[in-house]
């Protein structure tokens, strides 16, 4: 790609409307041109003052209580504080905890330039996303560092995530929900030579009772199990399957809802499902069962964060 | 106005500092400073007032998780949290499926028009986002448009395509020249700017 090239590529990757083979032509170049870098920050910083643009409406007082809340998970004054209390508040282990952990920044950091070069990316919301998932392992690393005695055994984990995560060919997924989980929202980053699935999702409902959810990898025409979970009180599940059945790319992933303890076969409702894991990630689709579409229960608000 | 004098002690990187030390006071300064920008992305994306209370929760949920890796030097905090909140909104509004896309229904939950953005954030940003707002509206209506259905509602050139009963090629040129437009507008009213 010239230089005129990537000029006029930059107005349409900023507002997400250029195509996938553009886009990778795009990053390639700006990668490699400090001139056309500096280009990209004015029509991202364009972009930016469009998301302020719109009409500035304050939200209900209210909802700062509930968030701050439910985010912090204690409560937050309905006034703010005095200003000297502020002065007074000083996190004691932020210092003492920055740089220890810096190896483990710099891996995320390849990590997501990986990510990058291997056109998995597709468009700077799904690099968002991507390096929101990184951060969420990151902090959990940051968390295990700071527990002395937890450190040792979760390591091990997180060095088995990130080996996951820097195969090379590591696939990421999007999954979307449908009723009754239609606000879950699920990534897998899957790989074939590691023979792992590593999973997240979030605002998944919880499971009847004696129900779990039981994640599954279809591949040559086979459902393989990747074992069952149920979300924590928040909706939200992160884990690492073992798969060692998963010995070719699989064609589709799926979660249905199954009896404790799990079965061989998938028997239950799919409730997040995404189609034809590629390189592409908006191929991803819903994909809507047919025996849930009568449920009349909606939980899309059930699961706050 | 009293909170965001009080947490408006806080700047921005100290908040962020805060925050990546899960100290709660940091997401208080935040929220006390963004949530209107958060929260007014969301309602214009979304046209519903719970839908985008709901992504102003998710968007500092996420504050709180990624304030570790976010470097203040490299990014002023509105790009980042106006990012986010795009995103959250935009993956919103695509899990409501494509028939409600068009719908601009008002919404239910009474808006409190804020008349008084908070001063921090008039600092960072207005400047911009008038420009932006300005040459927005000043943009021929096919333009607007194009630039619109992409950056509010998140739609591809194809589907801008198919929407407008426009050729791909002529959305190509439409959102490019507007964006070009817009961007000219938001770099000449932002002047000389110091690098922090």
């Amino acid at each position: 790609m010239t230089h005129d090239e990537a000029r006029d590529a930059m107005p349409l990757f900023v507002v997400d409307a250029d195509d996938a083979e553009t886009r990778t032509a795009l990053l390639a170049h700006v990668a490699g041109c400090e001139a056309c870098r500096e280009a990209l920050r004015e029509y991202e910083t364009t972009a930016d003052a469009l998301g302020q643009a719109v009409p500035q409406v304050r939200p209900r007082p209210e909802l700062r209580a509930r968030t701050l809340e439910a985010i912090t998970g204690s409560p937050s004054p309905a006034q703010a504080r005095p200003a000297s209390d502020i002065h007074a508040v000083e996190p004691a282990s932020r210092e003492a905890s920055r740089g220890r952990w810096a190896p483990w920044l710099a891996a995320a950091a390849a990590l997501v330039a990986a990510v990058s070069v291997a056109g998995l990316v597709q468009t700077r919301q799904e690099l968002a996303d991507v390096r929101a998932t990184v951060a969420i392992w990151q902090a959990r690393v940051a968390d295990a560092e700071r527990n002395a005695q937890a450190a040792q055994t979760s390591l091990v984990g997180y060095q088995r995530q990130l080996r996951v995560m820097t195969a090379d060919d590591l696939l990421l997924v999007s999954l979307s929900g449908v009723p009754p989980a239609a606000s879950a929202q699920a990534k897998a980053f899957v790989s074939r030579s590691q023979n792992a699935i590593l999973f997240t999702v979030r605002d998944l409902p919880p499971p009847p009772a004696a129900r779990v959810y039981q994640l599954w990898a279809i591949a040559g025409g086979q459902p393989i199990s990747a074992g069952t979970f149920v979300p924590d009180a928040s909706g939200r599940t992160q884990l690492v399957a073992e798969v060692p059945a998963l010995t070719e790319r699989p064609a589709a992933l799926a979660v249905t809802l199954e009896p404790e303890g799990g079965v061989p076969s998938p028997t239950g409702p799919s409730l997040l499902r995404a189609r034809r894991p590629s390189s592409h990630c908006d191929e991803a689709s819903v994909w809507y069962h047919r025996e849930m579409s009568s449920t009349p229960q909606s939980s899309r608000r059930t699961a706050r964060v | 106005m009293s909170l965001e004098r009080a947490t408006g002690a806080i700047d921005d990187r100290d908040a962020i500092r805060r925050v990546a030390a899960q100290d709660g006071l940091g997401l208080e300064a935040l929220y006390d400073r963004y949530s209107t920008v958060v929260y007014s992305l969301a309602l214009r994306v979304l046209r519903d007032a719970a839908d985008a209370e709901d992504v102003t929760q998710e968007v500092f949920a996420q504050i709180w998780t990624q304030a570790g890796r976010f470097d203040p030097s490299r990014g002023v905090v509105a790009a980042w949290v106006t990012v986010l909140a795009r995103s959250r909104a935009l993956d919103r509004l695509r899990r409501r499926g494509p028939a409600s896309r068009t719908v601009g229904g008002e919404s239910a939950l009474p808006h409190i028009p804020d008349p008084s953005p908070s001063v921090e954030w008039i600092a960072a940003t207005a400047e911009q986002a008038d420009a932006a707002r300005e040459a927005l509206s000043a943009l021929p209506d096919e333009q607007r448009t194009a630039v619109e259905l992409a950056y509010y509602e998140g739609l591809t050139q194809a589907e801008i395509a198919t929407r407008t009963s426009a050729p791909l090629g002529t959305v190509k040129t439409r959102i490019r020249t507007g964006v070009q437009r817009l961007r000219d507008a938001v770099t000449r009213r932002a002047g000389p700017r110091n690098e922090a």
